[in-house]
């Protein structure tokens, strides 16, 4: 008996092995597997593990279950306000039905080509219903210049959210439920002007600086000149206070002097004029004085006189 | 099992006699030892794994996860049934943006700038100028499990990613695609001195905020470690020309009013100073001429007080003693008879003589 089952065992055991492959299957961690049957699903499987499936008559078809990219092609399009730029989005996207997307995609490729039809339009139309200002800002809160002559009080406000909403809005304008796909974010990647744009924009934030550096150079003129206007008019007033003051004590001093003078002197007048007199007289002669004396002027006479007084 | 089953198999169709029957059973089984032997040790090869001091291994057991294990030597079974990922969760990676870096080093060597990183680096800002942002976005692993198997899609086109050496090259795109996007959505939303000077560390703070908010939500299990700002410049020489420019004038600016300071400081002392000199001059001059004054007077008063006691001969006495002065000091005397009168006109030689001695002679 024992002798007659080992064999058969064996042959059983060889075969599946052999077939292993057509009856097991292993569905990876982040995969999902379609089966079909002679092309038509039967069962799609997200679980990842060991599953079994009736062999030769059914296929298995992986098919991801993670996350998916898609990049767009830079685009060239108009905002509302006629300004032409570049655009370019990136999406994220999976599968949420894979029998549905097995059906009707097939591949990642196949959505990737789905995402670049519909994707581009939505991006197209939404960006037609902005101005660049909402592509390019996400709120209204104030920009902050290191050059406070740059602060521009109220420049163009931004609708909602910007560029938010704007993505929000593309993420909306797209619907992939019926491939069993779903959109999970677009953004936007890059933004800017078209190429022949671009050197316009050089050129206007060149003026914009040279603008700023002119008003520097201005106002360092006019900084200095107020400073040394200022000095000039506090050395003016130190020199008129200084002649002032001097003039002042000066005046004051001759003043005084008068004063004692004319008290001192007053007391005797003709004897102050005869002692200046002869004061007068010796400072008058020097080395070089030619004196004539007359005869009737000589000392005498003049000693006469004096006794006359 | 399958061994001896085929021994059994392929040992009914010999039919010699018992001894070499014998040597051929022999000579088989040591074979099948062999064969036994050997797959043992390759299987033995799949089955010890190991993982590096700064990896961590996801085990996967017919492709589910069971298990994740910390660096060391460990077993598992054999292959097919259980396989193993090696993730680096200690590694921090970098990624560059706008800029490329060939050859790090003391003296790192960059690439020259393609026109790739240019358009990675070029942004509008919100006040729709250009600005010119070079930044680096550091990160780890933080959940391996989910590194691995929440964000996919690149290993169909791997050879075209920057990371295909990556245990999961799909993630660092994804990175780059938010980066690049949360970049230029914080750039887009300040002004060009903002993101040029004042605002760098701000805006790095943010991104990295944003960015690993962005990927919680994708659950790509990785955490950024920093995200820093490198250069960042206004988008062409001419204009980063004509920013230096500002920078020149505000320093002219700065540096002539200095030098109107500085000659205000040197000069306002300086007349004060001569101010106070001027006033203490002026009041030596009071004090001086007050003193003079004051001397003079007594003198006068005291010469006074004698003269009165003796008018008359102090009057005669004082004036000779002057005139005994004066006529010896002048060198030049004359004495004329008042009858000889045609001299004069010959002595018209000095008139300033003459005139001095017309008013030493009146009194």
């Amino acid at each position: 008996m024992k002798n007659k089952l080992l064999p058969i065992i064996a042959v059983v055991v060889v075969v599946a092995l052999v077939t292993m492959k057509s009856w097991i299957y292993v569905v990876e961690e982040g995969k999902q597997v379609v089966v079909t049957q002679f092309g038509r699903p039967v069962v799609a499987v997200e679980d990842a593990g060991l599953h079994f499936k009736t062999p030769f008559v059914q296929e298995v078809n992986v098919l991801e279950q993670r996350l998916l990219p898609w990049d767009g092609a830079p685009e060239s399009m108009q905002t509302r306000d006629k300004k032409r730029i570049d655009i370019d989005v990136w999406a994220r996207w999976h599968i949420v039905d894979p029998t549905t997307f097995f059906v009707k995609v097939r591949t990642e490729r196949g959505g990737q080509k789905i995402l670049d039809d519909l994707v581009d339009s939505a991006v197209r139309d939404v960006v037609a219903r902005h101005r660049l200002i909402d592509v390019v800002r996400k709120s209204n809160e104030k920009l902050v210049y290191e050059i406070d002559v740059l602060e521009r009080g109220d420049g163009e406000q931004v609708e909602g959210n910007g560029r938010d909403d704007v993505e929000k809005e593309i993420l909306a304008g797209v619907d992939l439920t019926e491939y069993g796909m779903e959109l999970v974010r677009v953004r936007i990647k890059r933004v800017n002007y078209v190429a022949s744009v671009r050197q316009t924009v050089y050129e206007r934030m060149m003026s914009e600086r040279l603008r700023i550096a002119r008003l520097y150079d201005s106002e360092a003129l006019e900084e200095q000149n107020r400073i040394l206007g200022q000095t000039q008019k506090e050395l003016d007033q130190i020199e008129g206070e200084m002649e002032q003051q001097s003039a002042e004590i000066r005046g004051e001093a001759d003043a005084k002097v008068i004063q004692l003078t004319a008290e001192a002197y007053g007391k005797s007048p003709e004897f102050y004029e005869f002692l200046r007199r002869l004061e007068v007289l010796k400072t008058t002669a020097s080395r070089d004085t030619r004196l004539i004396l007359s005869t009737e002027s000589d000392l005498f006479g003049l000693l006469n006189k004096a006794e006359q007084k | 099992m399958s061994p001896p089953d085929r021994f059994g198999a392929g040992g009914s169709p010999f039919d010699f006699d018992d001894e070499r029957r014998a040597q051929a059973v022999r000579a088989v089984r040591l074979a099948l030892a062999g064969i036994v032997i050997l797959l043992l040790v390759i299987l033995s090869f799949t089955m010890f794994y190991r993982i590096e001091a700064s990896d961590e291994g996801v085990v996967l057991r017919f492709g589910k996860v069971i298990n994740t294990v910390p660096p060391g030597l460990h077993w598992k079974l054999p292959w097919p049934i259980d396989s193993v990922y090696d993730v680096p969760v200690q590694r921090i990676q970098t990624m560059e943006f706008g800029f490329e870096t060939v050859q790090p080093g003391r003296v790192s060597v960059y690439a020259k700038q393609n026109p790739g990183d240019l358009e990675v680096a070029e942004m509008l800002t919100g006040d729709l100028n250009l600005g010119h942002v070079e930044w680096i976005v550091q990160y780890r692993v933080k959940d391996p499990v989910e590194f691995l198997f929440e964000v996919g899609g690149s290993e169909s086109e791997s050879w075209m990613s920057k990371y295909s050496n990556e245990v999961n090259p799909s993630v660092p795109d994804t990175i780059q695609d938010v980066s690049e996007s949360v970049m230029r959505k914080l750039v887009g939303d300040a002004s060009i001195d903002y993101v040029l000077t004042i605002g760098r560390d701000q805006i790095a703070k943010e991104a990295e905020e944003l960015i690993q908010e962005e990927l919680d939500n994708f659950k790509a299990g990785v955490d950024i470690v920093t995200v820093k700002l490198q250069t960042t410049s206004p988008p062409t020489e001419a204009v980063q020309d004509a920013f230096q420019e500002v920078n020149r004038a505000r320093q002219k600016k700065e540096r002539v009013v200095n030098e109107a300071e500085g000659e205000r400081n040197s000069k306002i002392p300086a007349a004060r100073g001569a101010k106070d000199k001027a006033i203490a001059e002026s009041e030596g001059y009071q004090n001086r001429v007050i003193l003079t004054t004051n001397g003079k007077i007594n003198a006068f008063l005291a010469q006074l007080a004698e003269y009165e006691k003796a008018p008359d001969i102090t009057r005669k006495r004082l004036y000779l003693e002057a005139m005994e002065e004066v006529l010896s000091q002048v060198g030049n005397k004359t004495i004329i008879d008042d009858s000889v009168r045609g001299v004069l006109p010959l002595l018209n030689l000095n008139s300033g003589s003459a005139k001095n001695l017309g008013e030493g002679v009146q009194p």
